[in-house]
């Protein structure tokens, strides 16, 4: 998938992409259709290893992609639109897992029953299902950034200007999302035990 | 055990396990189906209007207002912290009153449910953000760092006093038609395209957005929201017979109930709306004096309209126009404040009996054209006065018994107050050359070059200077 949207947007020269992003952000549909057809498969990418699934994902998906759409005109350097772009499918990952949260804790029982027996926690670390679900414990923010460090393998200053913090706050909570990450593993074996 | 989960959750453990989630491609009906959406959303413009008729419209209001500073200042009847309640020379006996609901027919009850929430798009996280040349309808200061500032394109929302903002991007149908903030998370946002309207609520500050259609087309492009409370409020629209069609919400806008028409007492004009009222113009709009006339006020959107009896002045004849400026304010106790003018002075009116009665608080002499725009202000108990005269701020803090005035300088603008002493408005800079007889230039506009500038007051209006200096 990566290497077929990394194709796809090879074949878009940079000034011609440039000049696509002009002509959507004056209302052409073709062009945007264009654009869209570059970055949706990094986009829904992102969304879904940020949300985990697809029908999130692809909700996400389609809403950013429609808000670009309404505010492109509002984007000056067409240089900037990836960024831009990214940040609106993280915005949007955030609402859905906002709502989904407003969910859950509607839908959990108190009796809840945690009482499965846990594999050892060496193990799980190589688990990656259980690393999953250890992610699904943290906020939006810190998937965002783990996702945009580890599977995008963005530099520090892209993904500082995609979430619109300084690179020496994102470093930090670069860490500090590792380290929410590595305290969800933890609590994800306990949790089974 | 942390230490070893540490040791172990390697970079390539993370990155395998975000491709295992990331693994597999977009659904073949996603593209067609955003190319299908966009052709139905409409685009933002991407440029906003830097002289806009609103400001041009209260530019000249404050010209007028600016070269009358001296002869209002003048003719202020009040002075220091004295008690400014006056018995009114003819109080409306409680028996005058008439307080009947207006006919309303309700139509089948449609509970129409909120869409998915759409996506938050924060265009500008924390950043500054420069007001002068946008054109905007109101601040909002809700705490001393919580503020809103409503532009026609946009909500803007600080969380710092106003040193960086945020564009909380309401998701919109078509143009925006009005918006409503109610506290420091919630506000509402009406749109309309075609024969539907969007009203779009947020409760956690514009973080996130959730959109209810309604099958109503906005007429004359006019949305009527009005809030009570983060929960309860409507939304109203014109019908083609004139009346309003009402629709309520006890949840916030998530789902809105029973549309109800509701009829227009005397199928009088709409004079205006806000803090929760609406309120029927008999007054300057039809050439008529009001004072045989019920004071008609709404407080649920319009289908139903109570009746009271409008304040009478010593300082105007029985029989002469006159009509209700700024907001009336209504507390759940049954005291009303409002002002009326009959273009020369503005009066301010206070009843505790839910507008049987009435006593007049002071008289402020107004500029030539009459005094416009009153506003008000209330934090539970304290409540503030003040209008585009350039008088002195008057300010309450026992639920408009008492009243003060504040000498210092005088703004014109409609203020929004977080507490007695820390506020904010929009002060107009004027393009033309300065009137003779000015008594003093204007101190924030850079030689008439800005088309507003937002301003802040922390102490009580005495001092204003530039929000952020």
């Amino acid at each position: 998938m990566i290497e077929r949207a990394s194709a796809l947007a090879a074949r878009v020269p940079a000034e011609s992409r440039s000049d696509l992003i002009r002509a959507a952000s004056r209302g052409d549909g073709d062009a945007f259709q264009q654009v869209v057809a570059t970055q949706l498969d990094r986009s829904y990418r992102t969304a879904k290893a940020i949300l985990g699934n697809e029908e999130d994902a692809r909700d996400a998906t389609q809403d950013a992609f429609v808000s670009a759409w309404r505010d492109l005109a509002a984007l000056r350097d067409p240089a900037q639109f990836d960024a831009w772009l990214q940040r609106i499918v993280v915005n949007a990952c955030r609402t859905i897992l906002r709502r989904r949260a407003r969910v859950r804790e509607i839908r959990l029982e108190p009796s809840f029953d945690r009482g499965d027996a846990a594999p050892a926690l060496q193990d799980q670390v190589g688990d990656t299902d259980v690393l999953s679900r250890a992610f699904d414990r943290l906020d939006a923010d810190k998937r965002s950034i783990l996702v945009l460090h580890h599977l995008e393998h963005q530099p520090l200053a892209s993904i500082a200007a995609t979430l619109g913090i300084p690179v020496g706050t994102l470093k930090w909570r670069l860490a500090d999302a590792r380290g929410a990450l590595a305290r969800a593993l933890v609590a994800e074996g306990g949790a089974r035990r | 055990m942390t230490s070893n989960v540490d040791r172990q959750l390697s970079d390539a453990a993370i990155e395998r396990m975000l491709r295992a989630r990331a693994a597999g491609a977009p659904p073949v009906e996603l593209a067609p189906t955003i190319a299908a959406l966009a052709r139905e959303v409409v685009q933002r413009p991407a440029a906003r209007s830097t002289i806009p008729g609103l400001r041009r419209g209260r530019g000249a209001l404050l010209l007028v207002a600016a070269t009358l500073v001296t002869g209002t200042i003048v003719g202020v009847t009040i002075v220091g912290n004295r008690d400014l309640s006056v018995p009114s020379e003819r109080p409306v006996a409680p028996a005058e009153l008439s307080a009947s609901p207006a006919s309303s027919v309700a139509v089948p009850s449609v509970v129409v449910p909120a869409a998915v929430p759409s996506p938050s798009v924060v265009q500008s996280v924390g950043a500054p953000h420069d007001f002068s040349a946008e054109a905007w309808s109101g601040p909002h200061l809700i705490t001393d760092e919580i503020g809103w500032v409503v532009t026609v394109a946009s909500l803007y929302r600080t969380t710092d006093g106003g040193r960086t903002w945020t564009d909380t991007a309401p998701p919109h149908d078509g143009p925006i038609t009005e918006q409503a903030v109610v506290d420091a998370d919630t506000a509402f946002v009406a749109s309309s395209q075609g024969s539907s309207s969007a009203i779009a609520a947020t409760h956690d500050g514009g973080a996130s957005w959730s959109v209810a259609s309604l099958p109503v087309e906005a007429r004359f492009g006019l949305t009527l929201l009005l809030f009570h409370s983060p929960l309860v409020g409507s939304v109203s629209f014109y019908r083609q017979d004139d009346r309003l069609q009402v629709y309520r919400t006890t949840d916030g806008g998530a789902t809105f109930e029973s549309p109800t028409i509701g009829s227009i007492p005397g199928r009088e004009k709409l004079a205006g709306r806000g803090n929760g009222v609406m309120w029927l113009n008999l007054g300057k709009a039809d050439n008529r004096p009001f004072d045989n006339d019920h004071l008609w006020m709404s407080s649920d959107g319009g289908a139903t309209w109570q009746a009271r009896r409008f304040p009478v002045a010593r300082w105007v004849r029985a029989d002469e126009l006159k009509w209700i400026v700024g907001t009336p304010l209504i507390s759940g106790d049954g005291r009303i404040v409002l002002a009326i003018s009959n273009g020369d002075r503005t009066g301010l009116f206070r009843s505790d009996d839910d507008g049987r009665t009435w006593q007049e608080l002071t008289a402020v002499p107004a500029p030539p054209g009459g005094s416009r725009n009153a506003t008000y202000r209330v934090t539970d108990t304290d409540w503030v006065y003040t209008d585009e005269s350039g008088a002195p701020l008057l300010t309450s803090d026992d639920a408009g018994h008492h009243w003060r005035a504040l000498m210092g300088d005088q703004i014109n603008g409609s203020d929004s107050y977080a507490s007695p002493t820390h506020a904010w408005t929009f002060h107009g800079c004027s393009r033309k050359p300065r009137p003779f007889g000015t008594r003093r230039p204007d101190p924030w506009c850079d030689g008439n070059t800005l088309a507003s500038l937002l301003l802040e007051t922390t102490d009580g209006g005495r001092s204003w200077h530039p929000l952020g200096q």
